[in-house]
């Protein structure tokens, strides 16, 4: 049988291509993993940069706020709305606070803030960090006797890590009260009683799952908006195409993430 | 260099009273050496006492070489920027380094405060390896070589005094005031003083023109009074009246704070007038350096067709 060399061209370029994309890959975690070594090591060195991190927590917490807010509302008053259609059908349309509940705090709100809020703040950060590397500032820094990583990357971490939690804390409440309009106004459901429900369903470790995957996902945010910043090539173009791949890496990071810390907390909780 | 007989506690952070101590002993150690080294050269560096020719014990007189590239070898990839490059800074001269675009000319100023690392060879400041510097050792070597990017690289959320009092502000405990008071005296000697250009303290880097930004940026260098000053292409981007004025500055600094400086330029006006010797960067390492007029007087093709401006 003859092989037709073509293909097997084709195959071995596939295949090329194939190990230098995972090789790529390998490469951008490992850049990702120095860089918190090294964020993780010299950022908690005194001056702890306080103001740095205060500023940055109220630039990335405030200035996120309105979108965390309409995310949060549409998300509970749509899912309200599906499982209400869903429960009407059986009769059970009482239930709606008990199923929605789970699913907003453990998983919806978390994960849907960590997507958008996430991106916002990680390419924010890419933008500007990416534009200070472009125009040498981030080298001038170095030149100046300070350490970059303590000064740029330590603050963003830290205050993402802050910012998301809050925000998510805030967006599970928002949450409910879409929830809690849709039970209400479309279902005949009164709104205590939807409230009633829904605190009822969830326990303490449905909080801490929330709060650790926010915790989690804003850390990864930080850390990816600030590598792809540090590793911008050269000239205003390469700025963008950093930025654009932040919102594909973070989104990913995010999901993967997100999968691993509900398979660690399904037994759990 | 020589080793003092007296040890010297590395470059003096900048409090007054050991600026004061600082500049005591720069005189007495310049006394000792019958001034070989060089003492503090104006009123200016008197005033802030900073130590020219003494680092760690270790000092270097006025014309002796105070850093040294040694058999350099520095690639990007493929890419070879130096290949077994060697080349010898002397201390107090002006020395400007001259070659084609994207030669790696500014590597070298990356080279010298550790910036960069080089894959193989030794640079060497007051005899001691960059390359195998620690980070403290580095933010040592950086308050006494100081860098002007070529861009200026000011921070774009700082306004121009917080840009000016950034090294101090981190490396050194100055009280607001007296940050202040030195970002006035950094800027006053690039022109830009606040008597001169009211309201230029709390302005933004954006809202000055680019001569004004490099300016900026050359007073920014000089706010930790620096040893030596690396200037990465100082006049580019910049109308002949702007070259001439930022050439001036860089002869005028040299003058009145004493300072080393290292300029990468292809501005052949600027190197002319601010060097006192010239390095050609050509093949990957400096087979041209020699005094200004010497160089001048060079009749290699090589030299001549860049510096005549040849294409052929």
């Amino acid at each position: 049988m003859s092989e037709n060399p073509t293909l097997r061209g084709a195959l071995r370029e596939s295949i090329a291509n194939l190990g230098e994309t995972i090789t790529s890959g390998v490469r951008w975690c490992g850049g990702m993993a120095v860089m918190l070594g090294q964020a993780l090591r010299r950022g908690p060195r005194r001056p702890l940069g306080l103001f740095d991190i205060s500023y940055q927590t109220l630039q990335l917490g405030i200035r996120s706020i309105p979108l965390a807010t309409m995310m949060s509302l549409f998300v509970g008053m749509i899912l309200a709305w599906q499982f209400g259609e869903a429960l009407a059908d059986f009769g059970a349309k009482n239930s709606i606070g008990y199923v929605t509940a789970l699913s907003l705090v453990r998983e919806l709100v978390p994960t849907l803030l960590a997507v958008t809020v996430g991106t916002k703040m990680a390419t924010g950060m890419t933008a500007e960090l990416g534009s200070m590397k472009v125009t040498e500032q981030i080298d001038a820094i170095s030149a100046l006797g300070a350490d970059p990583i303590k000064k740029l990357v330590w603050p963003r971490l830290v205050a993402a890590s802050i910012a998301m939690p809050l925000l998510v804390a805030w967006g599970n409440v928002i949450a409910m009260l879409g929830g809690m309009l849709i039970s209400d106004t479309v279902f005949d459901v009164p709104a205590g009683y939807f409230y009633a429900t829904y605190i009822d369903e969830l326990e303490p470790m449905h909080y801490i799952m929330s709060q650790t995957k926010a915790l989690v996902f804003g850390g990864l945010a930080g850390l990816v908006g600030c590598y792809q910043g540090f590793s911008t090539k050269f000239g205003t173009e390469a700025v963008g195409l950093s930025t654009t791949e932040t919102v594909i890496a973070v989104s990913v990071s995010v999901l993967l993430a997100d999968f691993a810390l509900t398979t660690l907390f399904m037994p759990i909780g | 260099m020589s080793d003092a007989n007296h040890s010297t506690p590395g470059p003096a952070p900048l409090d007054p009273g050991r600026i004061a101590d600082a500049a005591r002993s720069q005189t007495a150690a310049a006394l000792a050496r019958g001034a070989a080294a060089l003492p503090s050269s104006s009123g200016v560096r008197r005033a802030l006492g900073t130590t020219i020719g003494e680092f760690h014990g270790k000092t270097c007189a006025r014309g002796e070489t105070l850093i040294q590239f040694e058999n350099i070898h520095k690639a990007f990839g493929d890419n070879v920027i130096y290949r077994d490059m060697n080349l010898d800074i002397r201390l107090g001269e002006t020395l400007t380094i001259i070659g084609g675009s994207g030669e790696g000319k500014s590597v070298c100023l990356k080279l010298m405060i550790g910036l960069l690392r080089a894959e193989a060879g030794r640079v060497l400041y007051y005899g001691e390896d960059v390359g195998e510097m620690n980070a403290e050792q580095l933010r040592e070597i950086r308050m006494r070589v100081s860098m002007v990017f070529q861009g200026g690289a000011l921070f774009d959320s700082m306004t121009i005094v917080q840009n000016v009092g950034y090294a101090l502000r981190e490396h050194t405990d100055m009280g607001d005031e007296e940050i202040e008071a030195r970002a006035v005296e950094s800027l006053t000697l690039v022109g830009l003083g606040p008597a001169d250009h009211p309201g230029i303290m709390e302005q933004i880097p954006a809202a000055l023109s680019v001569g004004m930004r490099k300016r900026v940026a050359l007073a920014r260098s000089i706010a930790q009074r620096p040893e030596v000053i690396l200037y990465d292409e100082p006049t580019t981007g910049l109308d002949p009246s702007n070259c001439n004025r930022i050439a001036r500055m860089i002869r005028k600094l040299q003058r009145e704070l004493g300072v080393t400086s290292i300029v990468v330029t292809h501005d052949m006006t600027t190197a002319w007038y601010v060097a006192d010797r010239v390095a050609m960067l050509y093949d990957k390492s400096f087979p041209f350096v020699d005094e200004v007029e010497a160089f001048r007087a060079i009749d290699d093709p090589r030299v001549r067709n860049f510096i005549e401006g040849r294409t052929g």
